[in-house]
């Protein structure tokens, strides 16, 4: 059973389609990385799968129920663009409400023990208005996992940390996924961040989920290659292929790309003795954040 | 919604709005009192004629300032992004709608009693008396009729900023409801051109149910008072939980 799982998910504002015919698929137990740029559909979905936004056509199933139905919603913490925080309120109070808001029969506990979890014991009279962002984002996550749910729906999370609160999120993060098993639904624009945790990514863009991806999967798609320029691109492929027997060699615009070999000089010597002249040869290493641009086809991330 | 009128209550005893409305109320009845404005408790209480419509600085000034509260802090929830956590937890929205009718009603509830028994006491400490013309029974009943048209007042309001998500719109529209600007125009404009049958269904609108509620009991203004009260607060709350359930949050 997957924890998210959609089928033709759409949404439309007037004649725009914010999110189109989405099939997403959170596994159980998994941190799923959601990519895109800005307005491409993120928010929207994230809101959908949380109850909050209705869709146009289409359905979301959490845990295999529709989102609808109450059982499964209590199953659901969420922190959606930005942390849903009283200002005048101190962080302890905050989180009593959201223990109230979720019906927990002891939500003194709760608090105390979300605000430990979150290392914010000391900030816990502190008024929210007077927390530093980074307190606040972790003051979110703890609003959100308060009553313990299996699904945590995160949009953006770590955006505006300084590296030392990226840091202590990415291993908050780490701990509700692996020691208590929480599924987490994550959506940043940080992808160097979200590449250490996440172990599925949903990749969109223009409202359409272009790419679904395990981190397993993304390893081996981009997985280090020798690219070679070389004048005689045929010539040098079946060369290289005959004598070194690489995994892949293909012919590309910027060069050839040979996979299953490392070793820059071993292809250079081949080439040069065989009276072919090398331009460039280097070892490229392919990362989420080029896997991302080259799916977007070239531009900025985010 | 059990849930969800725990939840206001915690939150209204630890905001300082609800303490400031307090004593704003409290503050502008003591001074008129003060300075002699007001003489009497019925005057004080808006009963009758006086209410709402006739008397700003009877009961309708507190409605007034309730109407603000109750605005800003329906509102709150909108602006803070709370109300993300309370409508991903509930899938339904009435849930969302009676417990905070429930808060609501409550809340008001105690803001006119306070408002009353300070009224009382600074009447008694200024030389005045407090004469009740129908009794404490009188009062009793008129504290209920009262908090009746209170829950009427506060499911309108929340079906305003469930609607518009608005706090401006919430509060133009409690004031609106407080002081009976509508239905005085309506009912001028009635009279103005013979339509006298305007001013009958006018006593069946929010402050023209305030207006009935009299210190000195009345069976038929009771009944009218609470089933007026009732209905415009079923009716609010079905087309609130409506909008709530149409609009993205």
């Amino acid at each position: 059973m997957d924890a998210i799982c959609t089928e033709t998910l759409s949404k439309a504002y007037g004649a725009k389609k914010a999110v189109d015919t989405i099939n997403l698929v959170v596994p159980m137990g998994s941190i799923y990385g959601f990519i895109g740029r800005n307005g491409s559909g993120k928010t929207t979905t994230q809101k959908m799968v949380c109850g909050l936004a209705r869709p146009t056509s289409g359905t979301v199933s959490l845990f295999g129920k529709p989102v609808g139905k109450q059982d499964v919603r209590e199953q659901v913490g969420v922190l959606i663009e930005q942390p849903a925080l009283f200002p005048d309120l101190s962080a302890y109070d905050n989180l009593m409400l959201q223990g109230l808001n979720i019906g927990i029969t002891d939500p003194k506990k709760q608090a105390v023990k979300s605000l430990e979890m979150v290392e914010l014991t000391e900030a816990a009279n502190k008024k929210a208005k007077q927390l530093s962002l980074g307190m606040k984002q972790r003051l979110g996550v703890a609003v959100a996992m308060m009553g313990s749910p299996k699904l945590l729906v995160l949009d953006e999370p770590i955006n505006g940390l300084d590296p030392q609160g990226i840091i202590e999120m990415r291993g908050v993060f780490e701990r509700l996924n692996k020691e208590m098993g929480i599924t987490i639904f994550i959506s940043s624009h940080i992808l160097g961040e979200l590449s250490r945790i996440a172990t599925h990514y949903g990749i969109i863009n223009e409202g359409q989920l272009i790419k679904q991806i395990s981190a397993a999967e993304l390893a081996d798609k981009s997985r280090d290659y020798l690219r070679i320029q070389v004048e005689d691109r045929e010539k040098a492929s079946l060369l290289i292929k005959e004598k070194l027997a690489p995994s892949e060699c293909s012919i590309h615009d910027d060069g050839l790309h040979v996979f299953g070999i490392d070793r820059s000089r071993t292809v250079n010597e081949l080439l040069w003795s065989n009276g072919i002249a090398v331009d460039e040869i280097y070892l490229h290493q392919q990362d989420l954040e080029e896997y991302f641009l080259s799916l977007m086809g070239g531009g900025q991330v985010a | 919604m059990l849930n969800i009128f725990k939840l206001d209550m915690y939150r209204i005893l630890r905001s300082k709005m609800f303490y400031i409305c307090i004593i704003a109320m409290n503050l502008v009845s003591g001074t008129m009192i003060f300075f002699g404005v007001i003489p009497s408790f019925s005057a004080v209480m808006g009963s009758g004629a006086t209410d709402m419509t006739g008397s700003m600085m009877g009961i309708g000034m507190a409605f007034m300032i309730i109407g603000i509260f109750f605005a800003l802090f329906i509102c709150g929830e909108f602006t803070t992004g709370f109300a993300k956590n309370i409508f991903a937890r509930h899938s339904n929205p009435i849930h969302y709608i009676v417990g905070k009718l429930l808060s609501l009603t409550v809340t008001g509830a105690v803001f006119i009693i306070v408002f009353s028994l300070v009224a009382m006491l600074l009447l008694v400490v200024t030389g005045s008396g407090v004469v009740l013309p129908g009794g404490v029974l009188g009062l009793i009943t008129f504290f209920i009729e009262k908090i009746f048209v209170c829950a009427a007042f506060a499911s309108l309001i929340l079906l305003a900023c469930v609607f518009t998500r608005k706090s401006a719109v919430g509060v133009v529209v409690g004031v609106i409801a407080a002081m009976g600007v509508l239905p005085m125009v309506l009912g001028i404009a009635g009279n103005y051109f013979g339509l006298t049958w305007i001013s009958d269904i006018l006593q069946y609108t929010i402050s023209g149910l305030s207006s009935t509620a009299n210190l000195v009991f009345s069976g038929s203004a009771f009944a009218t008072v609470i089933i007026g009260g009732l209905i415009w607060t079923a009716v609010c709350t079905v087309l609130g939980c409506r909008a709530a359930k149409l609009k993205d949050i």
